[in-house]
């Protein structure tokens, strides 16, 4: 291919664009009225002690194990809701707290 | 009083059943099958006759495609690309579902919660397979948080294993009590206005705000469910 300068040009033009484009901070991400965001913790809690009673009762069916495998995975899923609220909760913080390590 | 839930019931139109299992053509199917229609012919409809100088119905057609185009590729980037077809579809399926619902006497599809579990587990099960397609065995370091002392992991693994599972829950639970939280409420201020006759009045202003609010709600929920989607999807890509 033969190098045209108005292609080169325009790659130029092309790349910085880009480069604005990344420097552009992100929108924000779901609702954001205060409700919304309180709405979000009650289902990211729920979510969490669903998904761990519903393994909890799979696995005492599965092995026959009850009720050990409820009581350990429902701790273990109000774990996980409450690590899923603290997660959601600490993403509507200013972007420069971002360099935390995930988790 | 009329009973405000009744708007959520399913039932048979076409009674269908295939090896014991029930498959009849309900409404709520019924409703779904009309989503996939009009928003095909929204999408075809407004390309058809493609200008250069776009018409009004051009301009909606490729304001949706821009905004979801946009979407995906502030959250997951240029590699998300390819996933466009798939998460456009399930916004413009979930817009559709949820704003045919604010029709009076229509069905609202994404009020039932196997609806969005269902829409939910394709958006995550699809999101897992690209994880693992992408990364084979190493997409399971998802699960190890970096800088975590070794002698936390027993605990800290499967925390993390049950918050990633219970994604799809909090995505359909999301959708599900939204919409049916709304029309509910709807339908009860719909009760008082019947209830006190003349004085009816005040509640029918609430119900006129309010259904400005559900048609917010239904455009913003379809909007959650997609970029929500997109993070599960760079997740799955980027592996961080």
């Amino acid at each position: 291919m033969t190098k045209d300068p108005r292609i080169e040009n325009l790659k130029d033009r092309i790349d910085q664009v880009k480069e604005t484009l990344k420097l552009q901070p992100l929108k924000k991400v779901s609702s954001k009225t205060t409700s919304g965001k309180f709405f979000n913790v009650g289902v990211e809690l729920t979510a969490g002690v669903l998904i761990g009673v519903g393994l909890g009762l799979f696995f005492d069916w599965l092995l026959n194990i009850s009720p050990w495998g409820l009581i350990t995975f429902f701790i273990l899923g109000s774990a996980a809701g409450m690590m899923n609220v603290y997660r959601a909760l600490m993403k509507e913080k200013p972007k420069n707290k971002k360099k935390e390590p995930h988790g | 009083m009329v009973d405000p839930l009744h708007q959520f019931e399913v039932h048979t139109l076409i009674p269908l059943e295939f090896r014991g299992y029930d498959i009849s053509f309900t409404n709520s199917s019924l409703f779904m099958v009309l989503a996939v229609f009009i928003t095909t012919v929204f999408l075809v409809g407004g390309m058809v006759r493609s200008q250069l100088i776009p018409g009004r119905w051009q301009a909606m057609t490729e304001l949706a495609y821009s905004f979801i185009a946009n979407l995906l590729d502030e959250t997951v980037g240029l590699k998300g690309q390819k996933y466009f077809p798939f998460i456009f579809s399930i916004f413009m399926f979930i817009l559709m579902g949820n704003l045919i619902g604010m029709i009076p006497y229509s069905f609202t599809f994404t009020s039932h919660i196997i609806v969005t579990f269902g829409l939910a587990m394709i958006a995550f099960g699809i999101a897992t397979l690209v994880g693992f397609i992408r990364h084979g065995f190493k997409y399971f370091a998802l699960f190890v948080p970096k800088g975590a002392p070794g002698y936390m992991l027993p605990l800290i693994v499967p925390i993390e294993v049950l918050s990633y599972l219970s994604r799809p829950v909090s995505l359909s639970i999301r959708l599900f009590a939204n919409m049916m939280a709304g029309h509910t409420m709807l339908k009860v201020f719909a009760g008082f206005t019947i209830l006190l006759g003349l004085y009816g009045i005040a509640p029918l202003a609430v119900i006129a705000i309010l259904t400005a609010f559900e048609i917010l709600v239904a455009v913003l929920q379809a909007y959650v469910f997609t970029i929500l989607t997109c993070i599960y999807l760079n997740d799955a890509i980027e592996l961080h």
